[in-house]
C-alpha cells in the first residue's frame, strides 16, 4: 500500500469513526436507562469492533488496541460477567471521549493524554477482575446476557440452520415472530438469513399468499429437543426445517437481525451483494459449505454501507452550479427558439416539445440537487444528551431530555450551524430555568424537569424548539432591569411579548444581573444573531413557575431562497419571501405627514425606505409605487419599489469577496432568462431604516 | 517579480485598455466574452460595480480604466470582458475585466524588466508583473493580483 493509499484509508476511517463514536455516545446514554437492551450492547460491540478493525487498516497500533481493551470489557458485560452499572457506563463513555482524543490526535486537532489512557485502562483492568463477584455491583447483571454462551468455537457448541417458511394464511404477527426469535436468541447466538430476494418476482405473487421466508444460525449449546422446544407450535402451523451445521457463523448479529425480520426493514440483502470486507473480520474466515454461508454479517453490513456514500460537499456544490448553468443554457435556447419561429415555423414547434422535455428535466435535477445536501437534524439534537448527561452528573440536578423529529431534514450547512445557538439555549434552560430536586418538589412539580428539543418541517421551514419545564421568566425583574438600565422609558407599560422580547436587546442580556434575576441567561442576543445570520427568527414564551419555550425558525437550506421579485427602474432585486409581510400601493393616505419617512399602517408607523432612492437608480419615479412590509422580529419596515414581479425560488450564490464591504445583499442569483439579480439582505436594511428613524426622532425633539 | 519573470516569457494576452496596451498572463485567462447583459451592485465601489452570468457564475465586472484613473468610454465593437482567475486573500477566485480590444496571444520575445529605460514610458513596479519587449516595443504584463488586492482607491499603472 503506498503513502496516498494509506492517508486516504485513514481520513475514510477517521470519517467513519466520528459517526461511530457519536451513535456509541448516545447508545451508552439510552443504555443508562434502559441497561437491559440488548440490541444496544450488541449495537455498542459491533460499533467499538468496527473501530478496532479500522484502526488495524488505518496503521492506528495503539488506537486498535486501546479499542480492544474496551471491547473486551464490554464482551464481559455482554456475556453477564460484568454488570452494566452507572459506574460502568461513566467509564465507557470516558473511554469513548478518549478514542474521540484518538482521533482528534490523528486530525492534528490536539494531542493524547496519554495519562488518561493509562488511567482508563487501569480502570477497565480493575472492574475486569471483579467479574466474578459481578453481583456486588448495584446492577443485576443482564437476564439476557447471563445465559449466552461463550461466543467462539467452544466443543460442545453446535451450529443448527432453522429454515422456516411461513404458511399462508397463518400468518405470524410481528409480536409473535419477534418473541420466536427472542426464544432461540436465549438458546445461543442467532444470525439471520432472509430470503426475500428469491420470493416470485413482484408481478408474478398472488396476491393473497402471504410470502414469507426466514433461515436462522443458531450457534448454541443446547440438544437440538431445546431448539424445538423453542420453537413452540410452529413446526406443525409452519414448514420448518432444522438442520445441524458443521460450521460456526462467525459473528453475533442477534437483535438487530431479529429486528430486521419482524419489521421487514431494512432492506433484505441479496446473495449476490459484494464480499465481505476483511476488515470487520477478526477470527478465521471458516470455509462455506453452502451458499447459506454469504448471507453472514459481512454482507449485511456491505450492503449498509452501499445504501450511502460520502460525497464532499464541494462537488455537491459544483454540481448545483452545474445545474444553474444548464437553466442558463435552457433559457438561451428558449429565445433561439422564438426567433426560429419566424424562418421555419414546423421545425420550431418541434424544438419547442423538446426544450419543455429538457426543462422539465433539469427542473427535476434541480430538485434532486438540492436534497442532496439535507441531513438529518439527529446529527445536531443527539451531542445534546451528553451536555445534560454530563450537566446532571455535575449540577445535581435532574433532567430528562425527550428528542423529538430527529429525523427531520435539514441542510448540512444549516444544521452545523445551528448548533451554537442550541448548545446555548439547551445550556440557559439547565442553568436558569429547570430547578434542583428540591425546589422542584416545593413547587409540586415532579423531581425530574423535562426538556424537550423537537424539530419539524412548516411553510418550507425547520421549526426548532427548545422547551423546559423550568420556573420560565421573571417578567417584572427583566422589565425593572431594562428600565434601570435606561433601555425603555421608566413610565413605558410594556406587554408581556414585549417584555419577553426585551431579553434579547445586547445590553440587557449580556448584563450579569440580569441573568440572577430574570433567571434566563446571558447571550440571548448572540444566539438571535446567529439565527438571524441562517435568515430564521426566534421566538420566548414563558409562563412564570412552568417553563420557557425558545422557538427558531430557520430555513430548510440556505442556498435556495423563495423571494419576491421587485423592479426598480431596470434594475430588479429579490426580496426572501420568509421576511415578507405585506404588499401595498404607496399613496399620499399612507404617508402619515407630508415629506416624513414614515407610513401609517392602521395606524401603527412604520419607517421606509425608498430603494430608488438608496440604490441612486437612475430614473423617475413612477406614479404607482409599491411597498413591500418586511420584518424582522418586532422590527418592521417599508420597501418602495416600482413594481412587484411575483415569487421565485432561486439558488442563492454568494457575492465575491471582492464584494466583501457591500452589505445590502445576501447574495445574487441567476433567474431562468440567464440574468444575475441581487438578493436584498432585510435584516441589514432594516438597520439602516432604524438609523433613518432614529435620526428623524432625535431631530424633531425641541 | 524578477522570479516569477522568466516564465511570464512564455504567453501573454494583448488588450487595450483606454490608450495603453497592456498584456495579462495568458495562463490566467479563463475565457474571452463579447459584452452582455450586466447587473449593477449599488453601494459597491465603482470599479468592481457590476455582476455577470459566466456559464452560470455569477462574476464580478470590473472596469480597469476606473481601477487606474484612466477615463472612461463608451463600449465599442470592440470591447471584450475578459474572465481571469485571480488570487484574492490566498483564494483563487473569478473576476472579468472589461477591455477596450483585445490583440491575441503573443509570446513575449524578452522579459526586460528592471531594464526597460524609463524614459517615454511611466509604470509602477507595484501593479506591473513585468515588462516586456515585443515585436518594435515594450509591453506591460499587468499583475491583476495586486490590483485588485490593493486598498489605494485608484491604482497608478
Amino acid at each position: 500500500m503506498n503513502d496516498t493509499n494509506s492517508h486516504t484509508m485513514r481520513s475514510i476511517f477517521l470519517e467513519e469513526m466520528s459517526e461511530l463514536l457519536q451513535e456509541i455516545e448516545s447508545d451508552l446514554l439510552s443504555l443508562e436507562n434502559t441497561p437491559g437492551d440488548r440490541s444496544l450492547l450488541d449495537r455498542l460491540f459491533r460499533n467499538l469492533h468496527t473501530i478496532k478493525g479500522g484502526a488495524g487498516v488505518a496503521g492506528m497500533e495503539p488506537l486498535s488496541q486501546f479499542t480492544h481493551s474496551v471491547e473486551n470489557m464490554l464482551d464481559d458485560v455482554r456475556r453477564g460477567g460484568i454488570a452494566l452499572s452507572p459506574s460502568v457506563i461513566a467509564l465507557m463513555l470516558d473511554a469513548r471521549d478518549t478514542l474521540k482524543g484518538f482521533m482528534a490526535e490523528a486530525l492534528g486537532e490536539e494531542t493524547l493524554d496519554h495519562v488518561r489512557i493509562e488511567e482508563i485502562q487501569t480502570r477497565i483492568v480493575g472492574i475486569m477482575g471483579k467479574k466474578g463477584v459481578g453481583q456486588t455491583e448495584p446492577n443485576a447483571p443482564l437476564p439476557v446476557a447471563s445465559v449466552a454462551p461463550a461466543p467462539g468455537p467452544v466443543d460442545n457448541v453446535n451450529t443448527f440452520m432453522i429454515q422456516i417458511h411461513v404458511q399462508s394464511p397463518r400468518f405470524p404477527s410481528p409480536d409473535e415472530l419477534k418473541e420466536k426469535f427472542n426464544a432461540l436468541g436465549r438458546l445461543g447466538k442467532v444470525t439471520f438469513v432472509s430470503h426475500d430476494h428469491s420470493l416470485p418476482p413482484e408481478n408474478k405473487r398472488q396476491g393473497d399468499v402471504f410470502y414469507l421466508w426466514r433461515s436462522v444460525h443458531l450457534v448454541t449449546d443446547a440438544h437440538e429437543d431445546r431448539v424445538m422446544a423453542a420453537l413452540g407450535d410452529w413446526p406443525t402451523r409452519h414448514r420448518v426445517t432444522i438442520e445441524l451445521l458443521d460450521l460456526l457463523p462467525e459473528a453475533p448479529e442477534n437483535q438487530d437481525s431479529i429486528d430486521a425480520a419482524v419489521d421487514g426493514t431494512p432492506p433484505v440483502l441479496s446473495v449476490a451483494s459484494l464480499p465481505s470486507p476483511s476488515v470487520t473480520t477478526e477470527r478465521p474466515f471458516v470455509p462455506a459449505p453452502q451458499p447459506l454461508k454469504k448471507n453472514s454479517k459481512g454482507d449485511d453490513q456491505t450492503a449498509q454501507k452501499l445504501s450511502s456514500i460520502r460525497v464532499d460537499t464541494g462537488k455537491l456544490d459544483k454540481l448545483v452550479n452545474l445545474v444553474g448553468e444548464l437553466i442558463t443554457i435552457g433559457a438561451r435556447l428558449d429565445s433561439f427558439q422564438a426567433s426560429m419561429e419566424e424562418k421555419n415555423t414546423e421545425l420550431a414547434e418541434q424544438l419547442l416539445e423538446i426544450l419543455d422535455d429538457s426543462s422539465r428535466t433539469v427542473s427535476e435535477l434541480q430538485d434532486q440537487a438540492m436534497t442532496i445536501r439535507m441531513v438529518p437534524i439527529s446529527g445536531t439534537f443527539n451531542p445534546m444528551q451528553r451536555l445534560v448527561h454530563d450537566y446532571c452528573r455535575t449540577s445535581g440536578k435532574r433532567v430528562r431530555l425527550t428528542i423529538h423529529g430527529n429525523d427531520t431534514e435539514v441542510d448540512k450547512k444549516v444544521a452545523e450551524q445551528i448548533s451554537g445557538p442550541l448548545k446555548h439555549l439547551i445550556r440557559n434552560s439547565l442553568d436558569h430555568g429547570i430547578e434542583l430536586p428540591a425546589d422542584r418538589e416545593a413547587a409540586g412539580k415532579s423531581v425530574e424537569g423535562s426538556l424537550l428539543l423537537s424539530a419539524f418541517h412548516q411553510y418550507g421551514l425547520i421549526v426548532i424548539e427548545v422547551a423546559d419545564d423550568g420556573r420560565g421568566i421573571d417578567v417584572a425583574g427583566v422589565i425593572r432591569s431594562a428600565k434601570k438600565k435606561g433601555i425603555i422609558e421608566e413610565d413605558r407599560e410594556l406587554s408581556d411579548r414585549e417584555a419577553l422580547e426585551l431579553i434579547f436587546t445586547p445590553s440587557l442580556s449580556t448584563a450579569k444581573v440580569v441573568s440572577e434575576v430574570s433567571g434566563r441567561g446571558v447571550g440571548m442576543d448572540v444566539v438571535k444573531r446567529d439565527i438571524e445570520e441562517l435568515r430564521g427568527t426566534v421566538a420566548i414564551d414563558s409562563v412564570p413557575g412552568s417553563g420557557t419555550k425558545i422557538t427558531m425558525r430557520i430555513p430548510m437550506t440556505l442556498s435556495i431562497v423563495d423571494g419576491l421579485l421587485v423592479g426598480v427602474g431596470d434594475n430588479r432585486y429579490i426580496i426572501p419571501l420568509s421576511s415578507v409581510e405585506e404588499c401595498v400601493e404607496l399613496n399620499a393616505d399612507l404617508t402619515a405627514r407630508d415629506d416624513s419617512n414614515f407610513l401609517d399602517i392602521r395606524g401603527e408607523l412604520i419607517p421606509f425606505l425608498r430603494i430608488r432612492e438608496l440604490f441612486q437608480v437612475p430614473g423617475d419615479e413612477t406614479p404607482f409605487e409599491k411597498v413591500v412590509i418586511v420584518s424582522s422580529g418586532e422590527r418592521r419596515i417599508g420597501l418602495v419599489f416600482d413594481q412587484l414581479m411575483g415569487d421565485h425560488q432561486t439558488v442563492i450564490k454568494p457575492l465575491s469577496p471582492l464584494h466583501r464591504d457591500v452589505h445590502c445583499f445576501l447574495g445574487a442569483t441567476i433567474l431562468g432568462d440567464g440574468s444575475v439579480v441581487l438578493i436584498l439582505d432585510i435584516l441589514h436594511l432594516i438597520e439602516l431604516g432604524q438609523s433613518f428613524e432614529e435620526r428623524l426622532r432625535t431631530s424633531w425633539k425641541p | 517579480m524578477p522570479a516569477a519573470a522568466a516564465g511570464d516569457k512564455s504567453e501573454i494576452l494583448t488588450i487595450a485598455l483606454g490608450s495603453g496596451i497592456f498584456a495579462l498572463p495568458a495562463d490566467i485567462v479563463l475565457e474571452i466574452l463579447d459584452p452582455g447583459p450586466v447587473t449593477p451592485i449599488p453601494t459597491a465601489r465603482p470599479y468592481i460595480g457590476n455582476l455577470i452570468n459566466f456559464r452560470g457564475r455569477v462574476v464580478p465586472l470590473a472596469d480597469l480604466r476606473l481601477r487606474c484613473g484612466m477615463p472612461v468610454t463608451a463600449v465599442t465593437v470592440d470591447s471584450r470582458i475578459v474572465v481571469l482567475e485571480i488570487r484574492f486573500e490566498g483564494e483563487l477566485i473569478l473576476v472579468a475585466i472589461l477591455v477596450d480590444k483585445v490583440y491575441g496571444v503573443h509570446n513575449l520575445d524578452e522579459v526586460v524588466l528592471g531594464q526597460v529605460p524609463r524614459i517615454g514610458m511611466r509604470w509602477n513596479p507595484e501593479f506591473v508583473r513585468a515588462v516586456g519587449k515585443m515585436d518594435e516595443g515594450f509591453v506591460m504584463v499587468l499583475d491583476t493580483d495586486r490590483i485588485f488586492s490593493a486598498t489605494d482607491p485608484v491604482v497608478q499603472i
